[in-house]
């Protein structure tokens, strides 16, 4: 039953990591969703933008009086919508199919923004207003207007953003006759007919006219205080009927004082921004930190410049760019660019940084050189610096590795087997001094080099140093049996090795056998005698103590042992004398 | 053999393979939508939607008379360029309507220009937006389908 419940247990565990299987599945099908569904949903149509079907506004009335070329209309939006201003298009030939004579420029109110008659930068026409609007023509150099084509506007939230409309399908088009007024349901009159003229605020107001015996409707005559643009601004008097007076007027150059306006500017990042007046003055506008006179900032997804065009739209960022017009430090590699500092193809690669060569020898440890490669100052750099791979400790380093300098060559060279040299090392870091070390690696390095020179000396040498690794696997408790050769050489050869190494003071045995290498130090100067002792283990003197050792050794390999100790004494005893002598 | 078909034997955990086939697809599914992404952006984009999808809405009226062409952008899609197809007995070219505004022409905006010496024995002409989006390299223009262009019998 226990072991039952156990297993049923285990299940569960199972079941956790398959959980997470499907978390993980889950959350990345998700993640993935929403990235493929927002590429995908650029292949999606959309509806266009368009103004609701309710959307609709009629000339109520015109008044255009050739005479003094001014087109006055008033404009009633009929439709269930609020709008923001409108189109205006006329033409001034009789033949002429479109309208494409735009009239905003010559409208006498400040509703002009760049092309639209814009009430407001909110849909604040509401339905039943009436808006008129009075267009100065005496200069355009268009002649008689024949006709008008009004198309109204209105801003319109689309996913999220605000967005300017034209409602094409609510367009409206009227005849314009010379001298005529039209009003609503038509535009004949009855010869005698009164009726008030389009203006009627301020000295306009009451005014009257009355239909000609050619039932036409004559101008308004609105009197002599009427003007058709205030400019006699201090006669307390509404002089141009637009519902301001004097100062009020915006014609009039001044302001009432905190009264705001909208600014000239209305697209992009400039909707909705005012100026208020201050001290009878309009205040210069303020766009706020994207605007931009010229739209130059390209890529952060706003009409800087408010002139209705996003960033790669507007024609301000197209710039030509020369290609490879400079080059430059770009993720560690040197890469070309275009004058609009676009990254164009590499240049150069400058590698990758890793460690280069093999392991080698220095200050008794194991070093491998690492090549750190990048990019600095627009070109390829690489600077090389030792690393440390392994700290050899007392043993020191030969070969590249970690390891006494005779067993390291001869277990390089596959005659000392992996215990062997393993034992070599451990008893090395373990049982032998600094200087004897020393010593031993001056002894060493030159018999090497012999070594290398003359293979065959390798089969004497070799039983010594197999002798040697026995005693120490025995001294270290690994072997049960010593070896009496390798008693001989650790017992009388440590201590002469001690007697050199005292005298040398280059800590890095390797550069003491550098072709290249001179003591610093003056030998008059120091007590010890690194030069003195490199002098003395020349490859030859080393070569002679050796075969000297092998002739007198009668084919015993004991007695050779001994006898390369004695000569080595011997050395070692010449060195000391001649270092008391110099010191 | 049975030692070796036993349980302790079998291969990863059921967790590392669903790492593993979760990172393969992951990986496989970005391959496949950068290049999709890829091809989209050659493209390009207006509006949040492919370009030539704003074909369609593009609304202009065209005119000509007495050697004058006239456009009016009646639409909410601003026109970048426009393209004449100008018929001939025989042949027929397209080119680009000279002096076109250098921004486009927005909504509500108008154009005329006298095109007589450029069509001269013309018999139709068929005007055809271009439109302007962005893409990942960049601003990039469309010319729209001839369908979406507006005939002008003369």
């Amino acid at each position: 039953m226990l072991s039952q419940a156990k297993m049923f247990l285990r299940k569960d565990k199972k079941a956790v990591s398959i959980m997470i299987g499907y978390v993980l599945l889950v959350t990345s099908a998700i993640v993935m969703s929403v990235v493929v569904y927002q590429w995908i949903k650029t292949y999606v149509p959309t509806e266009a933008l368009e103004c609701p079907d309710g959307v609709s506004v009629f000339i109520k009335e015109y008044s255009y009086d050739c005479g003094s070329d001014e087109l006055t209309i008033i404009l009633k939006n009929n439709g269930r919508f609020n709008l923001a201003g409108y189109f205006i298009h006329a033409t001034n030939e009789s033949d002429q199919e479109l309208a494409t004579i735009d009239l905003s420029n010559y409208i006498t109110s400040k509703e002009n923004k760049g092309g639209t008659i814009l009430f407001s930068t909110k849909n604040l026409f509401e339905p039943g207003d009436e808006r008129t609007s009075v267009f100065d023509l005496v200069n355009s150099g268009l002649g008689q207007i024949y006709s008008v084509e009004i198309i109204p506007v209105r801003f319109q939230e689309e996913e999220g953003k605000e967005r300017f409309a034209s409602c094409g399908k609510a367009k409206v088009e009227e005849i314009i006759n010379c001298g005529g007024v039209v009003v609503e349901e038509g535009g004949t009159c009855t010869e005698g007919e009164v009726q008030d003229c389009p203006l009627q605020e301020g000295v306009c107001e009451d005014s009257q006219r009355t239909c000609t015996e050619d039932e036409e409707w004559p101008s308004c005559d609105y009197g002599s205080n009427y003007e058709q643009t205030e400019t006699t601004c201090d006669d307390e008097l509404d002089n141009d009927c637009d519902g301001d007076t004097d100062s009020e007027d915006s014609d009039c150059g001044s302001c009432i004082e905190d009264e705001t306006q909208l600014c000239a500017l209305q697209e992009g990042v400039c909707l909705g921004s005012e100026q208020t007046c201050t001290d009878g003055a309009w205040s210069e506008c303020d766009y706020g930190l994207n605007y931009e006179q010229t739209e130059t900032t390209c890529d952060d997804e706003l009409d800087n410049d408010c002139d209705g065009d996003t960033d790669s739209e507007d024609s301000d960022c197209e710039v030509e760019c020369t290609s490879h017009s400079y080059f430059k430090c770009y993720s560690g590699d040197v890469y070309w660019y275009d004058s609009c500092d676009v990254r164009e193809k590499k240049k150069e690669e400058c590698g990758t940084s890793g460690y280069t060569g093999s392991n080698y020898c220095y200050k008794n440890d194991v070093y491998r050189d690492y090549v750190t490669r990048g990019c600095s100052d627009d070109e390829c750099t690489s600077s090389t610096e030792r690393k440390k791979q392994q700290e050899c400790g007392i043993i020191g380093c030969s070969g590249g590795k970690c390891g006494t300098v005779i067993c390291t060559e001869l277990y390089n060279s596959g005659y000392l087997t992996e215990e062997e040299y393993g034992m070599d090392i451990k008893y090395g870091s373990t049982h032998f001094s600094p200087e004897a070390l020393r010593g031993y690696h001056a002894f060493a390095i030159p018999a090497v080099k012999i070594m290398r020179k003359r293979p065959e000396i390798i089969g004497n040498i070799l039983p010594l140093v197999k002798s040697f690794t026995e005693e120490m696997a025995y001294r270290l408790g690994e072997k049960e049996n010593g070896n009496e050769i390798g008693a001989l050489f650790l017992d009388k050869g440590l201590p002469l090795f001690e007697r050199i190494g005292v005298l040398i003071n280059e800590p890095d045995w390797q550069l003491l056998f550098d072709e290249n290498y001179q003591n610093t130090n003056s030998i008059f100067q120091s007590q010890k005698y690194d030069n003195l002792v490199k002098n003395y283990f020349t490859e030859e003197r080393i070569e002679e103590m050796f075969y000297d050792a092998l002739e007198r050794s009668e084919g015993s390999d004991i007695i050779f042992t001994h006898n390369l100790l004695e000569n080595l004494e011997k050395v070692v005893e010449e060195i000391e004398s001649w270092c008391n002598l110099i010191y | 053999m049975k030692r070796g078909l036993s349980k302790n034997h079998r291969g990863i955990s059921p967790v590392i393979a669903t790492v593993l086939l979760i990172a393969m697809v992951v990986a496989i599914g970005l391959v496949v939508f950068l290049w999709f992404r890829g091809l989209v952006q050659e493209e390009g984009t207006k509006f949040g939607k492919n370009i030539k999808l704003n074909c369609p809405d593009v609304n202009f009226e065209a005119s000509y008379s007495g050697g004058v062409l006239s456009v009016i952008n009646r639409g909410n899609v601003p026109i970048y360029q426009m393209k004449l197809k100008i018929f001939k007995e025989g042949s027929h070219e397209t080119n680009d309507l000279s002096n076109w505004p250098e921004l486009g022409l927005n909504q509500g905006e108008s154009f005329s220009k006298n095109i007589a010496s450029e069509i001269d024995s013309a018999n139709k002409i068929i005007l055809i937006p271009v439109l302007i989006g962005s893409s990942g390299e960049g601003k990039k223009t469309y010319m729209c389908e001839e369908q979406y262009g507006y005939e002008i019998i003369i």
